[in-house]
């Protein structure tokens, strides 16, 4: 009976202890990474709406680079639409890469072209998307008055979506803190979509190993084809998985779940985690043509998030007693 | 601190013996024999309880406890390794996928699948465990219980025992697997004790009766959708070796042809035939008679 009791006392401890190390590896990614990522993107975003009023073309191309990675480590992350569903598209509002099948460049020259005020012609979402911006800031002259004013109207399209995402994200800090079961979920649930869309989208369909272009590597079909950033969002997202999973800082998520993983589980992620950073540091736009290696470390990194979740389900080894009747 | 592979047994929520699911089963056996005094004598006597085929029994789940600790669970496909194979081979086919419904519902669905697949396949094994000749000469030695005891659950043969482990790791897997493509971290299962709230229920209901000489029968439809001791104890007779192979649920023996309610079924004999009881006497012959070419 006292052994029991004993028994129970420790088993109420830990689970205690698991349960106040997980909420704190959850605030720390909420406020260090999800809350961090969303103010550096609107600080990048300022920076390069200030460059594009002043027409400094160069400087306006590098702070495009700084918000396309600011931005990827907010949408790779993105689960603010699932505690209010009110924010559910907004990131398609700002990014419109795999959504749609249409040909945003076309539109764009025609837009310019045309004498129409800027407020009506560009109408649809993705007018005033960073994809749009992309295209106009690498393609045309920043110098254009059309073009400076069409630029400027997506930087504040952009900039009120960003605002939105920021404050949803400040507002609903209770509710996601409030279920740490729900909260992991969302987490991870966001990281596997997007690690899945990395090597997929961003990796296989640009080197040709997806099934769909198979021996047909292309560069053009990368996140941002005119202005050669679709390797600074790679890099991005696997920096924003770094915050998530592997920081210097003690308490992140990779802490707590060094807690509750088996070693060997554990280095399913961390192992290719590092390994896809230390690919990537190496890597020149060029090289996303030849990516193979990197595509299986995220393949491994992918099934690794995986291995946690079968892992977190606790599946008892009661197979044996499954018998008998 | 380490268990013996024994005492986990009586104190683990996942195994049949738990003592919790021990100590319903006796209640419910006290009500029902204040209720039915006739059965009395049956149960209560010594007879029952030191009858050399429950003797048999208690030895055999010593030694098989530590067949399947050291020998089979080496061997065993784990049901994560099953997992993670669906979850990869769906996302090859079909690419990514995330269905969005409250988390409730979805803990409610995966947990629901995760016992209705399980009875399922174990439904098809027991059958199969009956009709096809060679699997047929493992499982006697279960049915070659002359009275039946909780013990009797386990009271299979090793080869038994992996084939349920696998039945085990390919179902929970695969269930485990689709429902992780399609709702990713969402999914979760509501236990009681750390057991799927399902198979808790069903324990502490009685599921020890099962393999017991207390005759409780399920009112009216009941024995069409759940398994009642009774049903199961039918099972266990020579002549209705064909019938209720279902584990929980009766749904699949009412699809499958082969439900036999308890209110048609009269007088029960336990065990195999005279002939073939001999060879299932020992240990040793629990163990090596499947083995033998000439099975009586």
């Amino acid at each position: 009976m006292k052994k029991s009791c004993l028994l129970l006392i420790l088993l109420l401890t830990t689970s205690l202890w698991a349960e106040v190390t997980n909420k704190e590896a959850l605030r720390h990614t909420y406020e260090r990474v999800v809350l961090h990522n969303i103010d550096t993107s609107v600080t990048a975003l300022h920076g390069l709406e200030e460059a594009i009023r002043a027409k400094q073309a160069a400087d306006a191309k590098a702070r495009f680079g700084d918000l396309v990675t600011a931005w990827k480590k907010v949408r790779a992350l993105y689960f603010l639409g699932e505690l209010d569903p009110a924010y559910l598209d907004t990131p398609r509002l700002i990014d419109t890469f795999h959504h749609g099948n249409e040909d945003l460049a076309d539109q764009l020259d025609l837009i310019l072209e045309s004498d129409d005020p800027l407020e009506i012609a560009l109408f649809k979402n993705s007018h005033k998307s960073i994809n749009a911006l992309e295209y106009l800031l690498f393609t045309k002259k920043v110098s254009d008055p059309r073009v400076n004013a069409a630029m400027l109207r997506i930087c504040g399209a952009v900039k009120t979506h960003l605002f939105d995402i920021q404050k949803g994200y400040l507002q609903n800090k209770p509710l996601f803190l409030q279920d740490t079961n729900r909260a992991n979920a969302l987490l991870i649930n966001a990281l596997s979509e997007s690690s899945y869309k990395l090597k997929e989208w961003r990796i296989a369909d640009v080197a040709g190993i997806s099934d769909k272009y198979e021996g047909d590597p292309d560069l053009r079909r990368g996140e941002y084809p005119h202005s050669g950033n679709s390797l600074q969002a790679v890099k991005a997202i696997v920096s924003m998985y770094i915050q998530v999973l592997d920081s210097p800082q003690e308490g992140d998520f990779g802490d707590y779940l060094e807690s509750i993983l088996a070693a060997k589980n554990l280095q399913r992620i961390k192992t290719p985690l590092q390994q896809s950073h230390t690919l990537l540091a190496q890597m020149q736009e060029r090289d996303l043509l030849t990516s193979r290696k990197l595509y299986e470390q995220l393949h491994t990194l992918h099934l690794g998030i995986y291995v946690y979740l079968i892992d977190a389900l606790k599946m008892q080894a009661k197979i044996l007693d499954a018998d008998g009747d | 601190m380490e268990q013996l592979p024994l005492t986990e047994y009586f104190i683990d929520p996942n195994r049949r013996l738990f003592w919790l699911y021990l100590l319903s089963s006796f209640a419910i056996s006290v009500l029902y024999l204040a209720l039915a005094p006739k059965q009395r004598r049956r149960n209560a006597t010594s007879k029952l309880w030191l009858h050399p085929s429950a003797i048999l029994d208690y030895k055999y789940f010593f030694v098989s406890v530590f067949i399947k600790t050291f020998m089979l669970l080496p061997l065993l496909l784990s049901a994560q390794q099953v997992s993670l194979y669906s979850y990869e081979l769906l996302s090859s086919q079909f690419g990514y996928m995330r269905l969005r419904l409250p988390r409730e519902i979805v803990i409610g669905l995966y947990t629901a699948a995760l016992f209705i697949v399980s009875d399922f396949t174990r439904y098809w094994l027991h059958r199969l465990l009956h009709t096809v000749p060679v699997l047929w000469r493992f499982h006697k030695v279960h049915h070659s219980a002359k009275v039946l005891t909780p013990f009797t659950f386990y009271r299979v043969h090793p080869v038994e025992n992996l084939l349920f482990g696998f039945r085990y790791a390919l179902s929970i897997g695969t269930v485990t697997g689709v429902f992780l493509f399609l709702f990713g971290a969402m999914i979760d299962i509501h236990t009681v004790l750390g057991v799927n709230i399902f198979i808790f229920i069903f324990s502490l209901l009685g599921s020890n009766l099962r393999h017991s000489h207390i005759p409780l029968r399920y009112p009216g439809f009941l024995e069409y959708l759940f398994i009642s001791p009774r049903q199961h104890q039918i099972h266990h007779s020579s002549s209705h070796f064909d019938k209720n192979y279902g584990g929980y649920l009766a749904i699949w023996d009412l699809i499958f042809g082969s439900l036999q309610r308890s209110l048609d079924t009269k007088i029960l004999r336990f065990g195999l035939h005279k002939t073939q009881m001999r060879s299932y006497t020992t240990l040793r012959q629990l163990l090596l008679t499947p083995f033998t070419r000439r099975t009586p």
